[in-house]
């Protein structure tokens, strides 16, 4: 099965469209700036309000490249937190990035070198990007990362430098304009009364953690009861067909 | 300088954790868990997609309307332009009530 899929996806897409199928994952992220450049300026302006110097400021957004990790870093900073326990908070909001990369790396057949790279980039929003396109395939994953990857560093120094004098993005709805990215990657997927089965499950036990534990924790286990629910709810269907 | 230091320890965990799935080898994964891995997308979107609405104890009847028309209309017309702006038409429209 894995292997079929692979072979399909070197088929179709022949490596001299390599660099129109980045493209096309970049164009694809671009409605989700109005998302990223607002959330990035937000982190700007926190961070030179709680007194981080501006060139940590840049190099997190450049090296660490998560929202939800550095805004609440900036935050955790600004009370003193001592910073073991912060750090274990950046990586607990980020721990869904571990399933993410087991999607990924089961989808994609990679060099060492290619993991690397899509590594660097991955995140939540371009996996939802390039697995609404039809197969996933490397460049469009790349190309939505590092889309992303821009709009939040442009965020970011926009926020630094005219901050202050802007109103407050999040006012606007902005922070709906990733959830609503999700949502419309998910709904043309539940195609089967198994996978309607597998996000409900998902969401039900992900609502109430994420409450009282990290984002990244609540993604985790939501995203591993889903599964299980899924292929439950297949089996058992199996089941019913083989019995009649 | 010690801020330089906690963000490069920042970003070697974040870094590690985009990693370590993608280097996980097919052959580690247990032929088990092959059905339910086929879930993994619907489910991690799904929980994504709570969180982004509803974490750390948000409620926001407003937003929550603007991203049950967002569904709507993803699921009507499977454009994702159509569902963000559907969505932030609809929660604005909310908020005006």
């Amino acid at each position: 099965m894995r292997t079929l899929e692979t072979q399909a996806n070197t088929a179709t897409m022949p490596e001299q469209a390599a660099s129109s199928l980045f493209r096309k994952g970049f164009v694809a992220m671009l409605p989700l700036w109005a998302g990223a450049i607002p959330s990035g300026i937000a982190f700007g302006v926190v961070a030179h309000e709680a007194g981080i110097a501006s060139v940590a400021t840049v190099l997190m957004s450049l090296l660490v490249f998560s929202a939800a990790g550095q805004l609440s870093a900036v935050a955790l900073i600004d009370e003193g937190v001592p910073w073991p326990l912060l750090l274990v908070t950046v990586l607990a909001l980020n721990i869904q990035l571990l399933l993410l990369g087991v999607a990924v790396g089961r989808l994609l057949c990679l060099s060492r070198r290619q993991r690397l790279l899509t590594a660097w980039f991955l995140t939540d929003a371009s996996f939802a990007i390039a697995a609404g396109r039809g197969p996933l395939h490397r460049q469009v994953l790349l190309g939505a990362g590092v889309s992303m990857y821009l709009g939040w560093n442009i965020g970011t120094w926009l926020g630094l430098v005219v901050g202050g004098a802007l109103p407050d993005p999040r006012a606007l709805g902005v922070s709906l304009v990733v959830p609503l990215s999700f949502l419309a990657v998910l709904m043309p997927l539940l195609s089967s009364r198994r996978m309607v089965a597998a996000a409900l499950a998902a969401a039900a036990v992900t609502l109430p953690l994420a409450q009282v534990v990290p984002s990244g924790v609540a993604v985790l286990v939501g995203g591993v009861v889903g599964c299980a629910v899924g292929a439950v709810v297949a089996r058992g269907a199996a089941a019913g067909q083989a019995a009649s | 300088m010690s801020e330089l230091l906690l963000v490069f320890a920042m970003a070697l965990g974040v870094y590690a954790l985009r990693l370590s799935g993608l280097l996980l080898p097919n052959a580690a994964i247990p032929v088990q868990w092959e059905q339910a891995l086929r879930f993994l997308p619907v489910a991690l979107l799904s929980a994504l997609v709570t969180v982004g609405l509803t974490g750390g104890g948000r409620f926001d009847p407003a937003a929550l309307g603007g991203a049950a028309v967002g569904a709507l209309v993803a699921w009507r017309t499977r454009k994702m332009w159509a569902c963000i702006v559907g969505g932030l038409v609809a929660f604005w429209l909310l908020g005006l009530v």
